[in-house]
C-alpha cells in the first residue's frame, strides 16, 4: 500500500511539475507536427507508396518525438536536485522506476493522440469501426510501453553525461528495433482495418515485458550509486 | 551502555582509482551532536551521503538506527534528513508547494499551522508564494533548512548548512541544532567553521585524505587541535 501511495503521489507531482513549465509536452508536439508535415512534404500521402509507408511514418514521428519525452524525465531546470530529493526519500528505486515510466507514458500518450488525430487528417486516414480504432490505440500503447521502459532507464544512465541527449538516441533507437518492427507490422493491419493476429499483440507484449524487466533492474542499479551514476 | 544510532565498521568509498573514504570505524551515540571537519575533498560530503543512503559504500558496513544500510535503505531514509546546497524541489515551484511537494514525497503529516510556523521560523513567510528561482543563495539555503523542519526525522545530517547565510540564518541554524539535540535526536553537522562547530556539538570529528585523524569530545581547548590536524 505505501508503495502504491509513493507511486501516485511521484506521478502526480510529476505532472503538476509538467504543468508549470508544459516543455515536455510542447515540445514533443511541435517536434511531431514539423516530422509528419516533412513526410507529407516529401511523400504524397494519398500515392500508393504514401498508404504503403505510413505505418512506419506514424512509428518514426512518434520515436522521434517521444524520445524528447523520454530525455526530459531526468533533464531540465532543477531536475538533479529534484531527484536527490526523491533518492533520500523513503521510496524503493522499483517504485520511483515504476513511476517514472507511468508519468513518461502518460506524457508521450498525450502527444500521440493529438499526432495520431492530425496523421488522419493529413493522409485521409478512416477507421471503419470503433473496433478498428480501438486496435489501433491498443498497438499504440503496447509499443508506447516498450519504448518509454527502456528510455526512462537510459535517460537515468546519460542524464549527467556531457551530450547525453545525442548519447541517449544513440542507445535507445537500435533496442526499439524489435519493438517497432512489430508495432509497424501490426499497425499495418489496423490501418488497412484488419483484425491483429494474437502473434501480434503478444509479440509486441513480450518485448514490452523483456524490457519493464531488464529497465527495472539496471534503473537500481545505476541509481544505487548516485555520484557514480 | 545506550546502543549506538549510526555504527560504521570499516568503511570505504572508491571513486574510480581515488578513494574518498577508507577505513573508517565511528559509533555514535543517541542525541549526540558531531561536528565534522576537514578540508574539501576529504570525505565529509561522501561520509553524510553514504549514511543518507545516496550512495553504496565499496567496503564495510552501516547500521542507522540498528537497520543495517545495505538492506534496509528504504527504512534508513525514513529516519535521516539530510541537508545538501539547494533544496530538493523544483525550481519552479513557489517555497509553499514546494514544501507541500517535499512533505508529500516523505509522508511527512503536514498542515497550514505547520507551513505557518516553519516559514516564519525560517524568516520567508513573506516569500512563501515566490518560485525558488527567484531565491538568492542565502533564501535558497533558508529554504532548504525549511525541508529540515518540516520532516521529524531522528537524524539530521547538516552539510555546510551555514553557506550563504547572514548572521540571522546562521543563529536560526544553531537553534534548529541545539533543539534536535534537546529533543534527543542526533545531529552530523558539517563545518568549516571551527569555533562554531566545536560550540554547537558534543564530539568533533576531523576528516584528513578520506580517513579519520582525529576524534575527541568537543571543547573550547580542542580548537588549537583541529586547527594544527587540519593544517
Amino acid at each position: 500500500m505505501k508503495a502504491l501511495r509513493s507511486y501516485a503521489r511521484l506521478i502526480y507531482w510529476d505532472w503538476v511539475r509538467e504543468a508549470k513549465r508544459l516543455d515536455t509536452i510542447l515540445s514533443m508536439l511541435l517536434f511531431a507536427m514539423i516530422t509528419l508535415m516533412i513526410f507529407s512534404f516529401a511523400i504524397d500521402p494519398m500515392s500508393e507508396t504514401g498508404v504503403r509507408v505510413r505505418a512506419g511514418m506514424i512509428w518514426l514521428t512518434f520515436l522521434l518525438s517521444g524520445a524528447i519525452g523520454i530525455d526530459r524525465a531526468f533533464r531540465g531546470d532543477g531536475a538533479e536536485s529534484v531527484l536527490q530529493g526523491i533518492l533520500l526519500a523513503p521510496v524503493s528505486r522499483v517504485t520511483l522506476y515504476y513511476a517514472k515510466v507511468t508519468s513518461t507514458f502518460l506524457f508521450v500518450v498525450v502527444m500521440e493522440a493529438i499526432t495520431l488525430f492530425v496523421f488522419c487528417l493529413l493522409y485521409d486516414v478512416e477507421f471503419e469501426s470503433a473496433a478498428a480504432l480501438g486496435r489501433m490505440i491498443v498497438i499504440i500503447l503496447l509499443g508506447t510501453i516498450g519504448f518509454v521502459s527502456v528510455g526512462v532507464t537510459l535517460s537515468a544512465m546519460t542524464r549527467t553525461i556531457k551530450g547525453g541527449e545525442v548519447l541517449l538516441r544513440i542507445l535507445l533507437f537500435p533496442l526499439m528495433i524489435p519493438v517497432f518492427a512489430a508495432a509497424v507490422d501490426a499497425t499495418k493491419f489496423a490501418l488497412a482495418g484488419d483484425e491483429l493476429t494474437m502473434k501480434q499483440l503478444v509479440l509486441v507484449g513480450a518485448f514490452d515485458l523483456v524490457y519493464l524487466a531488464a529497465g527495472q533492474i539496471l534503473f537500481e542499479v545505476i541509481l544505487s550509486d548516485y555520484d557514480a551514476s | 551502555m545506550t546502543a549506538a544510532v549510526i555504527e560504521v565498521h570499516d568503511l570505504g568509498k572508491r571513486y574510480g582509482e581515488r578513494d574518498a573514504l577508507r577505513g573508517i570505524d565511528l559509533s555514535i551515540e543517541p542525541g549526540c551532536s558531531v561536528a565534522l571537519f576537514g578540508h574539501n575533498g576529504s570525505g565529509k560530503t561522501t561520509f553524510l551521503k553514504l549514511l543518507a543512503t545516496l550512495l553504496k559504500p565499496t567496503t564495510g558496513r552501516v547500521t542507522v538506527a540498528g537497520l543495517d544500510l545495505a538492506r534496509r535503505s528504504c527504512a534508513v531514509r525514513a529516519r535521516v534528513s539530510l541537508l545538501l546546497d539547494r533544496p530538493f524541489f523544483p525550481p519552479r515551484f513557489s517555497l509553499e508547494e514546494g514544501l507541500r511537494y517535499f512533505t508529500d514525497l516523505y509522508e511527512q503529516p503536514w498542515d497550514e499551522q505547520s507551513m505557518k510556523s516553519v516559514l516564519e521560523r525560517v524568516g520567508l513567510r513573506r516569500r512563501r508564494l515566490d518560485p525558488l528561482n527567484t531565491f538568492s543563495r542565502g533564501m535558497a539555503q533558508r529554504a532548504s533548512l525549511a525541508c529540515v523542519l518540516s520532516r521529524d526525522a531522528e537524524i539530521l545530517l547538516l552539510d555546510e548548512p551555514y553557506t550563504g547565510l547572514d548572521p540571522d540564518g546562521c543563529a536560526l541554524v544553531d537553534s534548529i541544532v541545539d533543539d534536535h539535540s534537546a529533543a534527543g535526536g542526533t545531529t552530523l553537522l558539517v563545518t568549516h567553521e571551527v569555533d562554531r562547530g566545536l560550540r554547537r556539538s558534543d564530539r568533533s570529528i576531523v576528516f584528513r585524505g578520506g580517513r579519520v585523524v582525529l576524534d575527541e569530545p568537543s571543547s573550547p581547548e580542542l580548537k588549537d587541535a583541529v586547527l594544527e590536524v587540519l593544517g
